[in-house]
């Protein structure tokens, strides 16, 4: 009894974070070598057959073209919304933080979209879409101007998608660039008042340098959160019109679950967790180079 | 093809059961029904939790007092009971004596196991089938729909029907229009009540979400003239200038008359833009007849029409064909069961004319005929809704894709994509070129992998 307390005494280092090792291990480790695995096999469930496939499935992704038209959507769609969101955020942040009355109240009204459930709040979206029978064509014509297709529009549906990703994604840049303004030291401000800048020289000139730390960690945020954005896209679209909105998540899903082609499905996955991962440490390091 | 002969098949075997009565006339006509033969066993069966299996189970009763066997019954939700079904007869188990199985989803794979018994040598047999049970009083086109190589591995409960028009009697009423008879007599209708209404009603409504829509846009398909494959071949045939005239047409149809936006509406869509007054027509599935004259969800209730699958130029040339490819739903007889002839007194008993009364006056669609010419339910339900119905069921639709390939969901999303470039306005031609393309790359993958 005395030799294992020694032993695990002597091996403190692994012992102690070995539960968290095996739990993430079999839980993120195990499920992702495995879709390794298949993305190398024949798997199609609807033909039940099974055997070693090599590159083959990533040789055909690469060369389906709706693969690419899916990969070009999903670049437009993550631009859009990163860009929109952020702006739109910075804005917020700089008007929550000055102190007007009521400020409290705005900035918990401006988060409610943030914690609001995304399948429930795009299901709300798709009916408010509705051409016919939806919100929005109503207050469209309310205020003189034509109705609109919406995400029946196959011109259209990318950019009503990212209204909605937007509504909810905004709020996060907010709270996020509120928080840097906060903490920014007010007397380089103060001394460039006295000198008469004016507020947009200011923000121009001093603030947005002095956050950029923080701006590019919302950008970082925004982009894996828009890359990989499904739930909405499902809900409102599925992928729809055609293939209008389908991103490149939509497409994976729709090779593995819907069309039980697991071998290809997992390959489409590999390809694109490949791209999420090369994005991020682009801006990992557009960041590092803001700090030197 | 097998469906004719197989119908012709099934014929002689009638006549072949005339002749045995001949040869033996005393015995099997003069004695009544023997169902006490196997009184004593007990039977074990797994069903679907649905209305026809509680209209079947509040009978199991009387069937234990008239052939004196227990019925071990248990009624389970879908996928539950799919999975009990598959993994029993994977372990070979032999006390599972009947179940019930949808032929189009799992029954090629079952049939191909062993795990159904053919039924057509106890139907033949007047000492194992009570002479009321009458397999011609089912549906013509539910019975070779049930036919199998010649083999019937489940017994139907219910048929299979065409979708059919929903129309504004009200509307038509007011701007003087005939129930439509055609495709042309629809679009006609669509295009005087939404330009006599100044647009607030719309003409038709129709699915258009890609391949949601496709189910529905089959008949018109055929109608037309085109096929989703060769049948007996299964090559893909839809790339022709029919097919492009029938997808022209649907597409124009919601283009020109039907909602904006048609290309996300599914059928909850459709119903609910229909049952709220928005629009005169729609074509859908026959079972939202409940749901259109129902006060409660529907403000058109009581102003609603029904009228069979209208017809194009080429309706007459398929409409009489024999299914595509076997379809039926309803109990079967396990093939590994060891009271086979005690099974089919019970699979018998609960397929009979009852049954099937009771479940047309819940909605449903008999199997059976007399079902639907029986007084009750032509007093319980609108005559015309009757009328379409018999005419709907009497139709083997021709299904959403090409019945040659397995993986239907995929072809279906191929051939959604002409749907949603027809309702855009887009080339027709080539959008159902590119879609024939990629089904035919399709088949012949899964044809080289099988």
């Amino acid at each position: 009894m005395t030799r294992w307390l020694e032993a695990i005494d002597r091996h403190v280092p692994v012992v102690f974070p070995l539960p968290a090792i095996l739990l993430v291990g079999s839980l993120a480790l195990y499920p992702i070598a495995y879709t390794l695995v298949i993305s190398t096999r024949n798997y199609d469930l609807g033909l039940s057959n099974y055997s070693v496939a090599g590159l083959a499935n990533y040789a055909k992704v690469l060369s389906s073209s709706q693969f690419w038209s899916a990969f070009l959507r999903t670049f437009l769609f993550t631009g859009l919304s990163v860009v929109v969101s952020t702006t739109l955020g910075m804005v917020m942040a700089v008007i929550l933080n000055r102190d007007f009355r009521g400020a409290r109240w705005a900035r918990t009204a401006f988060l409610l979209p943030m914690v609001a459930t995304p399948v429930a709040t795009s299901l709300v979206w798709m009916m408010m879409f509705n051409p016919t029978l939806g919100v929005l064509n109503y207050l469209l014509q309310l205020v003189g101007l034509p109705p609109s297709l919406w995400v029946a529009d196959p011109q259209l549906v990318i950019a009503s998608i990212v209204l909605v990703d937007v509504w909810h994604s905004s709020p996060f840049a907010m709270i996020v660039l509120l928080a840097g303004l906060r903490s920014l030291p007010r007397e380089p401000i103060e001394s460039a008042m006295i000198d008469g800048a004016t507020r947009l020289q200011i923000f121009r000139l001093i603030t947005l340098p002095m956050l950029k730390p923080v701006l590019v960690v919302v950008l970082i945020f925004r982009t894996i959160d828009a890359l990989k954005a499904f739930d909405i896209i499902w809900v409102i679209t599925a992928g729809g019109p055609g293939t209008s909105s389908e991103t490149l998540y939509v497409y994976a899903y729709n090779q593995a679950f819907k069309y039980l082609d697991l071998g290809y499905g997992s390959a489409v996955i590999v390809i694109f967790a490949a791209i999420v991962a090369g994005v991020t440490a682009a801006w990992v390091k557009a960041r590092e180079r803001e700090w030197t | 093809m097998s469906g004719r002969v197989t119908r012709r098949e099934l014929l002689a075997a009638g006549g072949g059961l005339a002749l045995a009565g001949l040869s033996r006339p005393s015995l099997a006509q003069a004695a009544p029904f023997d169902w006490k033969k196997h009184a004593g066993t007990t039977l074990r069966v797994i069903t679907l939790k649905f209305p026809l299996a509680e209209i079947q189970q509040k009978r199991i009763a009387d069937f234990q007092q008239l052939t004196g066997i227990k019925v071990d019954w248990e009624a389970l939700p879908e996928d539950l009971m799919r999975q009990k079904i598959k993994v029993e007869h994977l372990g070979g188990a032999t006390d599972l004596d009947v179940y019930m199985s949808y032929y189009g989803q799992e029954g090629q794979q079952f049939l191909a196991s062993g795990w159904y018994t053919d039924t057509v040598p106890l139907i033949k047999n007047p000492q194992l089938t009570n002479p009321d049970f009458q397999w011609d009083d089912f549906i013509p086109a539910v019975r070779d729909g049930a036919t199998v190589n010649g083999q019937v591995p489940i017994i139907p409960d219910r048929a299979q029907a065409l979708p059919i028009l929903y129309f504004r009697r009200d509307l038509f009423d007011q701007f003087k229009l005939a129930k439509p008879k055609t495709w042309d007599d629809v679009r006609n209708a669509a295009k005087v009540i939404h330009e006599g209404t100044n647009k607030q009603v719309f003409g038709i409504v129709l699915r258009g979400k890609g391949a949601a829509a496709t189910s529905m846009l089959g008949p018109v398909l055929y109608d037309f003239g085109g096929r989703w494959a060769d049948r007996s071949s299964g090559d893909i045939a839809f790339n022709t200038p029919e097919a492009v005239a029938a997808f022209d047409w649907w597409g124009s149809m919601l283009r020109l008359y039907g909602p904006p936006g048609s290309v996300n509406n599914h059928w909850a869509e459709v119903t609910s833009i229909f049952s709220q007054g928005r629009a005169a027509m729609v074509y859908d599935d026959i079972t939202f007849a409940t749901l259109f004259s129902d006060p409660a969800k529907s403000t058109v209730a009581g102003k609603v029409g029904y009228a069979a699958a209208p017809t194009g130029p080429k309706s007459e040339a398929w409409r009489s064909e024999p299914p595509i490819a076997p379809n039926s739903t309803g109990l079967a007889i396990s093939g590994f069961s060891k009271k086979k002839e005690a099974a089919w007194l019970l699979v018998q008993y609960l397929s009979d004319r009852t049954s099937s009364q009771r479940y047309m006056l819940q909605g449903g669609l008999g199997a059976r005929q007399s079902a639907w010419t029986d007084p009750e339910v032509a007093k319980a339900l609108d005559p015309e809704f009757l009328e379409t119905g018999r005419l709907s069921t009497q139709i083997n639709a021709p299904g959403a894709a090409p019945h040659s390939i397995a993986n239907v969901s995929k072809a279906r999303d191929f051939i959604g994509e002409a749907v949603v470039a027809s309702i855009l306005g887009q080339d027709v031609k080539a959008a159902l070129k590119t879609a024939a393309d990629r089904c035919s790359e399709l088949l012949k993958e899964e044809r080289a992998k099988k």
